[in-house]
């Protein structure tokens, strides 16, 4: 029963901080913009405005829920929850720190040691792809039908270039668990040895999440708000956390393979990994703020002609490497 | 033991339940969110084998990429409702009973086999797989025992590959 206990609690802790930490996303995102361009940004609610996530939260909770005609009500309401399940999900694999022992019990801080866990972690990213084109054709309406076409395009796309930018870190660790991969850094986190991967990962990172400059699903000037155009109250609420969450579990991930996850000197492991996972959410807000978006066909063809080729020429590379030098 | 039980009949009902719903629904996203559904059962299914490796590979390939595609060309035809009659086949129908009744019997065959009946093991039990890292079995199996039709599967894909770019090109011109 103790462990049934403890694997609760961790759900619940890890759970609870992922949801707060996208929330307060949404607060940093507007502070650095407001930076960026010169204004001062929401600096009115609590101290520096640091209550603005919650009062945007209450005032979301309190809005009317409005269905457009004839959608199909099912999926309307169902879409949004595809998207958020797999990226709250998705973040239970992401070891958080080292083993700890609480009460004499050894505690690893991670949810799941799943011996796959990276696949895992692929598998539900390509299940979040199912929210956004579900919630886009349950809307029957123009733009969001344009915005679900485009994103599973993307998505797709893009899938395949993440995969395989990882698959350098996977050689050399041996492993597909995460916990194995931060095992395999105690020494030199993978960046150095696979930097060319890591830009990978860092472009497709961004393209998965739907971020600027590759945000073409929601791209406002042409396609007004995107797949979720008609999308009001929680169920709008619910996107936008998703979005956040998906953000918060990539750079998790990606502090995970390449930067070392929780290691680092002097600071406890938990506050290297937020700060890591914090660095590249300021990294997402930056590029966001200073880069203009791209054009649709460019996106595609920067996937599939420039991006694929790269990774699969970082794994043969990788691959020769490994075998070459005996490694 | 219990809850090995439990998961069993929970995702292979959540199987028989999506699979059905492929046949009986009336619109086809639905049929194609029903198989999704079988497919994440399925996956399910394989969890409760200790095949990890091939539960995340099926929900990759199957629920993942070749589903979305699926979803992709229906809402892109947006069926109207003359298309959505059901089709009568009387031909389609004689021949699909009689396949289904031939997968039913081998399926009965396989069960009144000996090594369901005797207990005896396979190789690949589920204990040794995990002991062995399922991955790791997976691929050495691929590269050692099953490299020729791994092979040819590869040569079978590159085709299809080619194909659709063939396919593709001759529209635009």
């Amino acid at each position: 029963m103790p462990e049934l206990v403890i694997i609760l609690v961790k759900i619940l802790v890890a759970f609870g901080a992922l949801i707060l930490i996208a929330a307060y996303m949404t607060w940093m995102e507007r502070r650095v913009f407001a930076l960026v361009q010169v204004r001062y940004g929401p600096n009115r609610v609590g101290l520096a405005g640091l209550l603005q996530p919650i009062a945007d939260g209450i005032k979301l909770m309190f809005k009317e829920t409005i269905i457009p005609d004839r959608a199909d009500k099912f999926l309307f309401y169902f879409a949004p929850a595809i998207t958020l399940i797999p990226a709250l999900a998705a973040f239970a694999v992401v070891p958080f720190g080292d083993t700890v022992t609480i009460f004499g019990k050894k505690v690893d801080l991670l949810i799941a040691d799943v011996n796959v866990g990276i696949l895992y972690i692929f598998a539900l990213s390509g299940m979040g792809v199912y929210g956004v084109v579900l919630g886009a054709w349950a809307s029957n309406s123009k733009y969001p039908l344009l915005g679900g076409l485009r994103s599973s395009a993307q998505l797709i796309s893009y899938e395949l270039s993440l995969g395989l930018s990882l698959l350098g870190v996977v050689m050399i660790s041996g492993t597909l668990s995460l916990k194995g991969i931060v095992a395999g850094q105690a020494n030199l986190p993978y960046i150095f040895l696979q930097p060319v991967g890591f830009l990978l990962f860092l472009v497709c990172m961004i393209a998965e999440t739907n971020r600027a400059p590759f945000d073409l699903p929601e791209a406002e000037s042409e396609l007004t708000g995107g797949f979720h155009t008609e999308y009001s109250s929680m169920n709008f609420a619910t996107y936008f956390l998703a979005e956040y969450c998906n953000m918060v579990t990539f750079s998790a991930v990606a502090a995970t393979f390449f930067l070392g996850g929780w290691r680092g000197p002097i600071l406890p492991p938990v506050v290297w990994f937020l700060l890591k996972i914090l660095a590249f959410m300021f990294f997402f807000m930056w590029l966001r703020a200073t880069t203009p978006r791209l054009r649709y066909d460019q996106l595609m063809a920067f996937g599939w002609k420039v991006l694929l080729p790269l990774s699969i020429l970082n794994v043969i590379a990788t691959a020769v490497i490994i075998v070459m030098f005996d490694l | 033991m219990m809850g090995g039980a439990i998961f069993f009949y929970l995702v292979a009902g959540v199987t028989l339940g999506g699979a059905l719903g492929v046949v009986v629904s009336p619109s086809p996203l639905y049929s194609i969110l029903s198989l999704i559904a079988a497919f994440l059962g399925l996956a399910g299914l394989y969890l409760s084998l200790s095949a990890e490796f091939i539960a995340a590979v099926q929900v990759i390939v199957y629920a993942g990429a070749i589903m979305v595609l699926f979803l992709f060309v229906v809402m892109l035809l947006d069926l109207g409702r003359d298309e959505r009659k059901p089709l009568r086949l009387p031909v389609q129908k004689l021949f699909g009973t009689i396949a289904a009744l031939a997968v039913f019997a081998t399926i009965l065959k396989v069960i009144e086999s000996d090594s369901i009946l005797t207990g005896a093991r396979g190789i690949y039990p589920a204990e040794r797989v995990s002991e062995l890292g399922n991955t790791q079995v997976v691929g050495r199996l691929l590269f050692t025992e099953y490299l020729l039709p791994f092979q040819a599967m590869g040569v079978l894909l590159f085709v299809g590959i080619i194909g659709a770019v063939v396919l593709a090109r001759r529209r635009t011109g």
